[in-house]
């Protein structure tokens, strides 16, 4: 049965391309004008309340040209923790794509298996990583392998839920065609159930991305790993420690923009494999 | 006859400006039993016998005649003292004089009011095995250590770039398996519970081998309560050096404070750590007061490692006014 879809009269090529250049821009303004003008409210609020309510006590919020300062003055500090924690934060990940991707294909092979291991998936999410910290730390020792697993440990549960709920999710009908033309076990994995699968693969990889970011400084901040030379974590310790409340301030925001890099890739990512997806199928009818 | 009117003008005028200052000093009430005060002094850590001044003053109340009463809290691993009575979620506090001069630089209004050990009680433990017998023996070695001025100094002055540094848990624990691990302490609870657990270790005192001497567990406070209640501030240090004299003499008031608010405390602990307090000094012979060569001395330290200008003034950050007279 093929679809048929209504084209309307193709234009020139130029024309074609002037009009999508114009409208991207345009779009783009439009996309990101608002969010700009709440972060500059945001930061005049954040300056005037710095330099009235806590004017003198700039140590518990520190003005935004402090933080701007702080900067400034410890590039290679902020870059040498961002290095690190984004090091830790991607290992992270990656193993938690592997091992939630994994476990996802094994239990959405019977209804036996999920109900058998989908209990302990659930509990990798709710076993309170801080408590059990320190017998990460015995197994592993004082070392980034602990940092990563513990990243790994926050961020695998969202990968394995999704991955698995797209994958019990294929249409019957496109599973009966499928069955119908004989298509073997793995022919259907990889043609149908996986590519039908990608937006909620997707789901849980934005997700997972800031998480094994979170886990990744958490992990940071319990075992102090590295010293001077540790990531973003390890160096919001040392920051305290000497009441640098402006370096502080820099070194979690670098923190909160490595997530939120770590999101904007999945999502860039995952936009585009679905987008050629779709076209492809598309493609194949016309 | 003008002369007569304008000396009796002065006067007069003099009468109503003193009597003015009178009234705003009077302010602030006196103590008396009619009106009763609580002070809360923070403790850094859990409770244990290195506090013990303060406990003994929070099982005594000394100020109790005049109507203060002192709430001794213990604190823990994610105690910022410091900064929490800056905020004013307590009225004083105990902290090393190294962080005190930190957080002045800072900007933190805060003070010391009274000095607790004249000789710090921080040390570095290792295995015997190791052979570390001075502080530069600790390249090549994970140590365990909360960050703080103390080390970062250590770190700078012995030239340990090759030392791995890692969180300060507590714990024994690590350290009895892992030979390799230096672990900071105090030289009289965890050098007892060391050999206790039948470790052999040596002991690398900051004081004394690294030359390192801030003013211990210090009592501070803000300039805030120093100028709107200096009488309580008078009362509150006149209660912890009571507390340190009755601890040296006899720990036993102080170990059931600490067992009280504290119940993980093994008692042999707290008697071997009282004995060592003592018998070593670590007090020294007048308890409470601030000499400031030593503040300065520290100030010149912190500033080689840039935590500090070297033209910072020292004297902003402690007091002796309040000490009994």
């Amino acid at each position: 049965m093929t679809i048929q879809i209504a084209k309307s009269a193709p234009k020139t090529g130029t024309e074609l391309s002037h009009n999508n250049t114009a409208k991207k821009s345009k779009s783009f303004m439009r996309a990101a004008l608002p969010p700009v003008i709440v972060m500059v409210i945001f930061l005049v609020g954040w300056s005037v309340v710095a330099s009235t309510i806590y004017g003198n006590r700039n140590y518990l919020l520190p003005r935004p040209e402090q933080v701007l300062q702080a900067i400034l003055d410890n590039p290679g500090t902020l870059w040498q923790g961002i290095r690190i924690t984004f090091f830790e934060a991607t290992a992270g990940f990656v193993l938690a794509i592997l091992v939630g991707f994994a476990g996802a294909i094994i239990m959405s092979q019977s209804k036996m298996l999920e109900r058998s291991l989908y209990p302990y998936a659930v509990l990798l999410q709710t076993v309170p990583v801080v408590a059990v910290a320190p017998i990460i730390v015995l197994w592993f020792g004082y070392n980034q392998s602990a940092v990563i697993v513990i990243a790994f440990m926050i961020s695998v549960f969202p990968i394995l839920n999704n991955t698995l709920l797209g994958l019990l999710s294929t249409d019957r009908n496109h599973r009966d065609l499928f069955r119908m033309h004989k298509a073997s076990r793995t022919t259907e994995f990889l043609q149908l159930r996986l590519p039908s699968a990608l937006p909620n693969i997707f789901a849980g990889l934005r997700v997972s991305a800031g998480l094994a970011v979170v886990g990744a400084i958490v992990g940071e901040f319990i075992i102090g790993s590295g010293g001077e030379e540790g990531g973003l974590g390890v160096k919001v310790l040392f920051a305290q420690s000497r009441l640098a409340t402006g370096l502080l301030f820099a070194e979690v925001l670098a923190a909160t923009l490595l997530g939120f890099f770590f999101f904007l890739i999945v999502t860039l990512v995952g936009n585009r494999l679905i987008k050629r997806w779709h076209e492809s199928a598309l493609k194949d009818d016309a | 006859m003008r002369t007569k009117m304008i000396v009796g003008a002065i006067a007069s005028a003099a009468v109503i400006a003193l009597s003015a200052t009178a009234c705003g000093s009077a302010a602030s009430p006196a103590l008396s039993m009619s009106n009763p005060q609580t002070a809360t002094v923070m403790m850094n850590w859990f409770a244990q016998a290195e506090q013990g001044g303060y406990w003994d003053a929070m099982q005594n109340q000394y100020g109790k005649a005049s109507g203060v009463t002192l709430n001794v809290k213990q604190g823990g691993p994610g105690i910022q003292t410091i900064p929490q009575v800056a905020a004013g979620q307590a009225d004083f506090g105990i902290a090393n004089a190294d962080e005190i001069i930190v957080a002045r630089k800072n900007g933190l209004p805060i003070v010391a009011v009274a000095a607790a050990y004249d000789t710090n009680l921080q040390c570095m433990m290792s295995h015997k095995s190791e052979g570390i017998t001075d502080f530069p023996g600790l390249n090549g070695h994970q140590v365990s250590r909360v960050p703080s001025p103390y080390f970062d100094f250590l770190k700078s002055h012995f030239k340990l770039t090759g030392v791995e540094e890692i969180n300060y848990t507590g714990s024994l624990a690590d350290f009895k398996r892992n030979t390799n691990l230096v672990q900071q302490c105090f030289v009289t609870s965890d050098v007892y519970q060391a050999k206790q657990e039948g470790i052999d270790i040596n002991v690398l005192s900051v004081a004394k081998d690294g030359g390192y001497n801030p003013y211990g567990l210090l009592l501070f406070t803000t300039e805030k309560v120093v100028k709107e209640k200096p009488d309580l501030v008078r009362s509150v240090v006149d209660s912890s050096i009571k507390g340190w004299k009755n601890f040296l003499a006899n720990p036993t008031d102080a170990k059931t404070a600490v067992m009280a608010a504290n119940k993980d405390v093994d008692p042999g602990t707290f008697d071997a750590a009282a004995k060592v307090i003592k018998d070593g000094n670590y007090l020294g012979d007048s308890i409470g007061t601030f000499k400031s060569d030593r503040w300065t001395t520290l100030r010149d330290q912190l500033a080689t490692i840039n935590q500090v200008p070297a033209s910072f003034d020292p004297s902003v950050a402690f007091t002796n006014d309040f000490l009994p007279k």
